[in-house]
């Protein structure tokens, strides 16, 4: 049986444990990154992001009193950092880039371009791009991550109450992006593939 | 199981994307690069240890001197007990020793 998060953190904290936090980051990378690249639409970024939140949790692990559950606290250290680099004006301008090839669509995107933030369908990144900054955050977290509303609301540092209608109104811009999306896509024409403008391929059904 | 279109959609992405997450190398030079900071420590804290424990070791004689001469001049109380001053600039340096391996374990 696999050691529970809590135990891993008591034991990298009382024995200085590296193998512990070694574990701890295996098991919680994939995902931490994967929340990241949805929330802010940019890869090399996330991986940064989510580099200097293990960094931190790794330097101030003495500070987590197991009061809430180790992946909220982890996750609320990468926010904090997503929050910091994109008050940063370079990191703004990658950030509002990405956004913005997001909605853009992927008409003339190159293979190489699509990487991990554009792997995602279509339709669910422009009604993702279309929310706010903490409405896709807490959807990503509860929806998709699969964080219960509580640990949620500790991840990113805010009421309850709050990421309860966070949630709901995210939801509700989603549906209704996403019903628009289904039905203008088939009076939309085809764009053609021609060897000078390669496609993805893919095609993506919600 | 959520039958909510959007939960669902955004659930099976997050999925995709994880496992192609899981098989690139990120936790790994993730973890070299949490322990090149612990090897730079280390290797700094080590090279700073020799030079003090040289250095000291130079000094042994010299500190040896100095106490027996403190020794001979004290009052004939701390003359009795017996310290020879060999003695006491051993438990000097094991002092530095000590020291030094706190800092090491990061309890200071």
């Amino acid at each position: 049986m696999e050691p529970a998060d809590i135990e891993l953190v008591t034991l990298a904290k009382a024995a200085q444990d590296e193998r512990a936090f070694a574990v701890l980051v295996r098991r919680h990378q994939a995902r931490l990154r994967g929340f990241l690249i949805r929330l802010c639409g940019d890869a090399a970024l996330a991986d940064d992001i989510a580099q200097e939140a293990f960094m931190k949790a790794h330097a101030g692990l003495s500070g987590f009193n197991g009061g809430g559950s180790f992946r909220s606290w982890l996750y609320a250290i990468a926010y904090r950092e997503f929050l910091q680099d994109a008050r940063k004006a370079k990191a703004a301008a990658r950030l509002e880039e990405a956004l913005r090839k997001e909605t853009a669509g992927h008409q003339g995107q190159t293979p190489e371009a699509g990487g991990l933030a554009s792997s995602m369908s279509l339709d669910l990144q422009q009604a993702l791009a279309g929310l706010g900054e903490m409405e896709r955050a807490s959807i990503l977290l509860c929806d998709a991550a699969g964080f219960s509303h509580t640990e949620a609301a500790s991840a990113l540092g805010a009421p309850l109450g709050s990421i309860k209608t966070y949630v709901g109104r995210a939801r509700d811009k989603m549906r209704a992006a996403l019903t628009e999306e289904t039905q203008t896509v088939p009076a939309s024409p085809k764009p053609e593939a021609t060897p000078s403008q390669p496609t993805n391929g893919k095609q993506y059904v919600l | 199981m959520s039958s909510d279109p959007v939960e669902t959609a955004l659930k099976a992405d997050l999925e995709a994307l994880t496992d192609r997450l899981e098989r690139d190398r990120f936790a790994e030079r993730m973890l070299f690069k949490l322990g090149a900071q612990r090897r730079a420590r280390l290797g700094v804290v080590a090279f700073a240890g020799g030079l003090g424990a040289a250095f000291a070791a130079s000094q042994f004689t010299g500190v040896v001197s100095a106490l027996a001469r403190t020794l001979g001049a004290a009052t004939p109380e701390i003359a009795m007990t017996g310290l020879s001053p060999q003695f006491l600039a051993a438990f000097m340096i094991a002092g530095a020793l000590l020291a030094t391996t706190l800092v090491l374990r990061q309890d200071f």
